[in-house]
């Protein structure tokens, strides 16, 4: 069963369209991340999945139902932090707990003793003397102690020091030890996602570039490397998978988006017959930055056409 | 309900300071006011109806600050605020952020305003009036500031968005006044009214349930278009009004005059009260007076006038009723009185010796006013008068009011004193009032009485035993008024007492003093 799961998503601001035809889903048990530049429509989808924003075409579904029918039974089981979320800053620590526990019947008093002392948060201070780490992390225990099977978490690494970022991580980690649940996170810092993810989709532009297990996506990804005897051009052109193909001198680099042993070297024993061709694993930063790059060039040659 | 309550308790810690800081205002305004009461000097008057003006603006914006602060807590606009992620639904919303804004802005005065009113000695009926317009105004003033706190985010927004269509009302009502025509019947202008309302509250309601905030935006831009079109032609205007219709109800009157007999050569100086006649005046029950002023007169000048002696006031007491006129004032059905007044029209005579003489008539304009006659038995000072500047502060409860058109007649001051239970009044008399302000304080509406010769009301009596001051005796003490050697010794408390009359314009109509009405004959009576 899919925790959540949009078809042909369309979301507009105005004439501007944020999320354009977006289809994904994102099963349960997963820790899917979903990344892309600024801009890229993260925390727009966010916001429908959350019914802060109503779509303007297609469907969202949470926990199996319509977003903008999510009711205080769903809520209860859908914990979210954001980095554009207003808390109540009037409140001490200990006071914003004590709000917020009487709304979840499934409130975990010993996670919450638990979270505390890891994330050392002082309870008696209040929010608006907190730093925006701390902030974060309390907005994360807030969301964390009920136990939440969907926990969605909008850009949480932004601004946060490395330290920070370290501990949090482990926060969700630490939780996510204990029960089955989903995590959708959305970010462009990629670093700490890749430490978390199971599963990753990339949104460029509003459109979905991809959407699959991380494991998966590493095994078909690689960045090609082709050291030639001579520097001489290729004569045949490179197939549409070999993204950002580049030849400096006798060297030529690029990123195989469907790489599969056998066939990636046929094909470049195909083209450089003679020449020394090495495959490296890509890490999940690499593959994002590929993809960006591929765009970027796809779009100015679109652009030039 | 029990997480309504949750809300509820959130809601008032996170405004405390600004609601402590309101009810200290109030608190504030209670002694202040009892220093006023206390003061002599017109000075102290001048500063009473600043002060209750300035604290009436004060408080205004404190509440509608009050509940701003509260809805802004839990911000319906824009897609940041914190319980619309929460297991929060926009009814526990709705109904904790009523709940609240009345708790705190109608309720929790009520426990400092409450025994003021019972110490300024309001009885049962006049708790209540003071207390539905405390809820009344209150509550109003809740209700504007939640329309425009549900719709904005931040403070800045709400003050810019409610000013700006306070200006854009007050700009389109004029406009609609000036130049907008609307034929329609009460009923629809009543029907679109409530139309607009119903538009507003979908609008408010659905910005908790569904938080579609330009709906809501919208919404309440329909309802201000309505309310400032509409404002001047309000189904509620006099002429409309259940009171209003009262007052237009057609009233018959017949003149049954007789005509002046001269020639048609005769001097002008010798044409005195030319014509004498009996006007006949159906006039509905709750008025008891009615005033003839004549306003324009054409082709002569007019002055018509009704003797007071032959009015009468079939709800006042049977001394009040004169015994020679009584028979003037017939009631001829259930609500309705028929006053025979002899009224005498002298001509300022614009003659035109042109004129043909026969069948020649007046004609003009003349005004009635229809004056209700409220007597308010007891009406006692708040703080004790203060005899020396000769006014006191009493409450303006009971009083029906109509566009503020009241007057005081008349006070009847008394001296008197109480012994073993019993009130003895030593001297009475009535005196002029000379001034009168309506204040609104402490959310209740006191009238503030300047009495004129207040310091020779008693003078006759207290000559011998005190100082005269400009020819008249100035009374401190009431005890002073019977040191010319009459005995005061079983009366325990001396004290004022005062009572007064108030009349009551209630509104006047101008009617057209016909041809028809009133003629004059060359040769008397056809």
């Amino acid at each position: 069963m899919n925790v959540i799961e949009t078809h042909n998503l369309v979301r507009k601001y105005g004439k501007t369209e944020a999320v354009h035809d977006l289809t994904i889903s994102v099963p349960t048990g997963s820790v899917f991340a979903l990344l892309g530049p600024n801009g890229a429509g993260k925390t727009t989808t966010i916001k429908v999945l959350m019914n802060l924003l109503t779509p303007t075409a297609g469907e969202a579904r949470v926990l199996g139902v319509d977003s903008q029918k999510l009711g205080v039974n769903e809520r209860r089981q859908i914990g979210y932090v954001s980095e554009n979320q207003q808390l109540p800053l009037w409140m001490s620590v200990r006071q914003f707990l004590d709000y917020c526990r009487p709304w979840y019947p499934a409130w975990d008093r010993d996670l919450e003793k638990k979270l505390l002392g890891r994330f050392e948060l002082p309870e008696e201070r209040k929010l608006k003397h907190l730093s925006r780490g701390m902030l974060m992390k309390v907005a994360l225990l807030s969301s964390l102690a009920y136990r939440p099977k969907l926990l969605i978490l909008d850009e949480p690494f932004s601004g946060l020091d490395p330290f920070v970022r370290d501990e949090f991580v482990q926060g969700v980690l630490e939780v996510s030890e204990i029960g089955d649940w989903t995590v959708f996170i959305s970010s462009h810092d990629i670093h700490e996602v890749e430490m978390l993810c199971d599963w990753v989709g990339i949104l460029n532009a509003g459109r979905l570039q991809l959407a699959e297990p991380v494991e998966k996506l590493q095994a078909r990804f690689r960045h090609i490397e082709v050291v030639l005897h001579e520097p001489i051009m290729p004569a045949v052109s490179p197939p549409e998978h070999w993204l950002c193909y580049e030849q400096a001198g006798s060297v030529i680099r690029f990123f195989e988006k469907d790489y599969s042993t056998g066939k990636t070297e046929v094909l470049c024993r195909e083209r450089f017959p003679s020449a020394a061709v090495t495959a490296h694993p890509m890490s999940l930063r690499e593959i994002f930055v590929a993809l960006m790059r591929a765009q970027r060039v796809q779009n100015t040659e679109g652009a030039i056409k | 309900m029990k997480m309504i309550w949750h809300l509820v308790k959130k809601d008032l810690r996170a405004i405390w300071p600004l609601w402590l800081a309101w009810l200290g205002f109030i608190a504030v305004r209670i002694p202040l006011l009892l220093y006023y009461l206390n003061s002599a000097g017109e000075k102290a008057l001048a500063l009473m109806s600043l002060v209750c003006a300035c604290a009436l603006l004060a408080d205004s914006l404190l509440v509608v600050s009050l509940v701003r602060s509260l809805v802004h807590e839990d911000a319906l606009a824009g897609d940041k605020s914190f319980w619309v992620t929460r297991p929060i639904t926009g009814v526990q919303l709705l109904v904790a952020k009523l709940a609240s804004s009345l708790l705190v802005c109608v309720v929790s005065p009520l426990v400092l305003l409450l025994p003021t009113w019972f110490w300024f000695g309001f009885d049962e009926v006049e708790i209540g009036h003071v207390l539905t317009y405390h809820c009344l105004v209150n509550s109003g003033l809740v209700a504007v500031a939640l329309l425009f706190a549900v719709v904005t985010r931040r403070g800045s927004s709400f003050w810019l968005v409610l000013l700006s269509s306070v200006v854009a009302v007050v700009i389109l009502a004029i406009a609609s006044s000036n130049w907008l025509i609307i034929d329609a019947s009460r009923h629809a202008r009543l029907a679109i009214v409530y139309a607009g309302l119903a538009v507003v509250l979908f609008g408010v309601v659905q910005q908790f349930i569904k938080r579609r905030t330009w709906i809501a935006q919208g919404s309440l831009g329909v309802g201000a278009l309505i309310t400032a079109l509409l404002l001047p032609h309000w189904p509620g205007t006099r002429e409309e009004s259940p009171r209003g219709k009262l007052i237009n109800q057609p009233l018959t009157i017949t003149w049954n005059g007789v005509g002046a007999y001269f020639a048609k050569k005769e001097p002008k100086s010798s044409l005195p009260d030319y014509v004498k006649g009996r006007l006949e005046i159906a006039l509905p029950k709750e008025y008891s007076r009615v005033d003839l002023q004549l306003l324009k007169g054409e082709w002569c000048d007019l002055k018509g006038n009704i003797d007071q002696a032959d009015w009468v006031d079939p709800q006042g007491s049977p001394e009040e009723q004169s015994p020679t006129s009584s028979s003037v004032f017939q009631k001829v059905g259930q609500d309705v009185y028929i006053c025979n007044a002899l009224v005498s029209l002298s001509a300022n005579w614009l003659w035109n010796k042109d004129q043909p003489w026969t069948h020649t008539g007046f004609s003009g304009r003349f005004r009635i006013r229809f004056i209700q006659t409220v007597t308010v038995a007891d009406l006692k000072p708040i703080a004790g008068a203060n005899a020396r500047t000769g006014s006191f502060v009493t409450r303006l409860i009971n009083v029906k009011s109509y566009k503020n058109a009241v007057k005081i007649a008349w006070i009847e001051a008394k001296a008197a004193g109480s012994s073993e239970g019993k009130t003895s009044v030593l001297d009475s008399t009535k005196a002029k009032v000379t001034e009168r302000h309506n204040s609104w304080f402490s959310s209740a509406p006191l009238l503030w009485i300047r009495l004129e010769h207040h310091d020779s009301v008693f003078s006759s009596r207290g000559q011998e035993a005190g100082e005269n001051k400009a020819g008249s005796r100035m009374v401190d003490d009431p005890t002073d008024l019977f040191a010319g050697g009459e005995t005061h010794e079983n009366l325990g408390e001396l004290g004022w007492y005062f009572t007064t009359r108030v009349d009551q314009i209630v509104g006047y109509n101008d009617y057209d003093l016909k041809t028809d009405h009133i003629a004059i004959y060359k040769d008397g009576l056809p």
